[in-house]
């Protein structure tokens, strides 16, 4: 299923504050990714503002709240909900996290890690079936940060993710900051996951500032890349075909001048590797 | 099935209500940082879009709306708006009563017309008395418009 997908280049995630600045310079943006969230349940402008990013923009769409990871199951009409918003973006892939985000009856509200164990992989690949029957569709799926471990785990994070997408088909959205706060926080090297993953399943990457956060680092979405991250992206764009690459700012907007350099230097990265054209 | 489902039970309610985790024996170490960062998530998207009361407040609003939301889990889709007009009702305050309409014409009960006894429609957090009445409308393609009926200029 992960095949033939088109290379796309360097993009941002599309924020609200952006927008003027991205459509004066979209010939510096080579794809954006939508949140699937912000257009559920939307008011009519905020349809329109998503029929003109349609209609000038190759889109790709990424939820925050399907819970691939629940044990219970997915929420059957908030999958009904982004199939049709999909379906009216017609991306080349979407995307979704390794995470849960509600389970009886609450909802979190943030994305909360799963223990690695074969039995969240078990509900992960039941879920995923699931969605993929409503939405016919490339799935991508990514790593989150977790600063807790809930259960024992029974394998790395990721043994999880090879398996994963041995059993289900998923392709990967390698977030190259989660990746690098992961390392810190859990202690392991960013080598080591990538020797571990099927990187030729990794099809598009997230990269943004990771924020120092008392002795760690938080993804804060709020900081200009730092180079421990920009090391880590090449790492991954040495080792793994990524289609696309997008920067996900999401506060602390600086000069729109200061994303497209960012914008550019992975372009550059990815362009050193063949990953797309620059 | 379910250990699992009982461990993302457990972990969803004591990561959204600090009483839960209050008498719970033991949860997952990091958990309290993990409960932190989703109110502090949750404070500052409600702080964007409540601005001049968190600015007519001062910092204690930052506590009242930690201690408020401790106990309330948020609910999707847009879920900080829906947070930021549960919230401005708990203020008695016009100024958090016009901001939360704002938010509230946005989310879809348009239009919608209120009257204020102060001059909220001034930028800053500084108010005089007077009465205000506006209106929250749909312009054609969807744009939301706020148009003030009173005072006349």
């Amino acid at each position: 299923m992960m095949d033939g997908l088109p290379a796309l280049g360097v993009g941002l995630g599309f924020r609200p504050p952006l927008k003027a600045a991205i459509f004066r310079r979209r010939d510096q943006i080579d794809f954006l990714e939508i949140t699937l969230d912000h257009y559920l349940e939307a008011p009519p402008e905020k349809m329109h503002e998503l029929d003109l990013l349609i209609e000038h923009f190759p889109l790709v769409a990424h939820g925050l709240d399907l819970s691939l990871g629940s044990a219970e199951g997915l929420d059957q009409r908030y999958l009904d909900q982004i199939a049709a918003l999909i379906e009216k973006m017609d991306p080349p892939w979407w995307s979704e996290h390794v995470a849960f985000t509600r389970a009886g009856g609450v909802e979190i509200g943030h994305l909360a890690p799963l223990p690695f164990t074969e039995e969240a992989l078990d509900a992960l690949c039941r879920n995923i079936e699931t969605a993929q029957r409503t939405i016919p569709r490339p799935l991508i799926v990514e790593n989150i940060t977790y600063p807790l471990a809930l259960g024992a785990a029974e394998m790395s994070e990721a043994a999880f993710l090879a398996k994963l997408g041995e059993r289900s088909g998923c392709g990967l959205l390698l977030d190259a900051t989660n990746l690098f706060i992961n390392s810190e926080r859990w202690g392991y090297d960013p080598a080591e996951f990538l020797a571990t993953i099927p990187c030729e399943g990794v099809v598009q990457l997230h990269f943004v500032g990771a924020e120092r956060s008392g002795d760690g680092w938080a993804d804060s979405h709020r900081r200009p890349v730092n180079e421990e991250v920009w090391q880590v992206l090449e790492r991954v764009l040495a080792s793994c075909p990524a289609k696309g690459a997008i920067l996900e700012r999401d506060a602390d907007f600086p000069q729109f001048d200061d994303l497209l350099g960012e914008l550019q230097r992975a372009r550059e990265i990815g362009g050193r590797y063949g990953r797309w054209e620059t | 099935m379910g250990d699992l489902a009982e461990l993302q039970r457990n972990a969803a309610r004591l990561a959204t209500n600090a009483d839960a985790r209050a008498v719970a024996e033991a949860g997952p170490e990091g958990l309290d940082r993990f409960a932190a960062a989703l109110i502090q998530k949750r404070l500052k998207a409600v702080r964007e879009l409540l601005p001049r009361s968190f600015a007519l407040f001062g910092g204690e609003l930052d506590q009242r709306f930690r201690d408020w939301a401790a106990a309330r889990p948020s609910r999707s889709p847009h879920r900080h708006r829906r947070d930021a007009v549960r919230f401005a009702q708990t203020l008695h305050h016009d100024l958090a009563h016009y901001e939360a309409a704002g938010v509230e014409a946005w989310l879809g009960g348009v239009p919608k017309l209120e009257l204020f006894r102060l001059r909220v429609d001034r930028p800053g957090a500084d108010l005089e008395r007077g009465a205000t009445l506006i209106l929250w409308l749909r312009l054609p393609r969807g744009r939301l418009r706020r148009v003030r009926l009173w005072p006349l200029t």
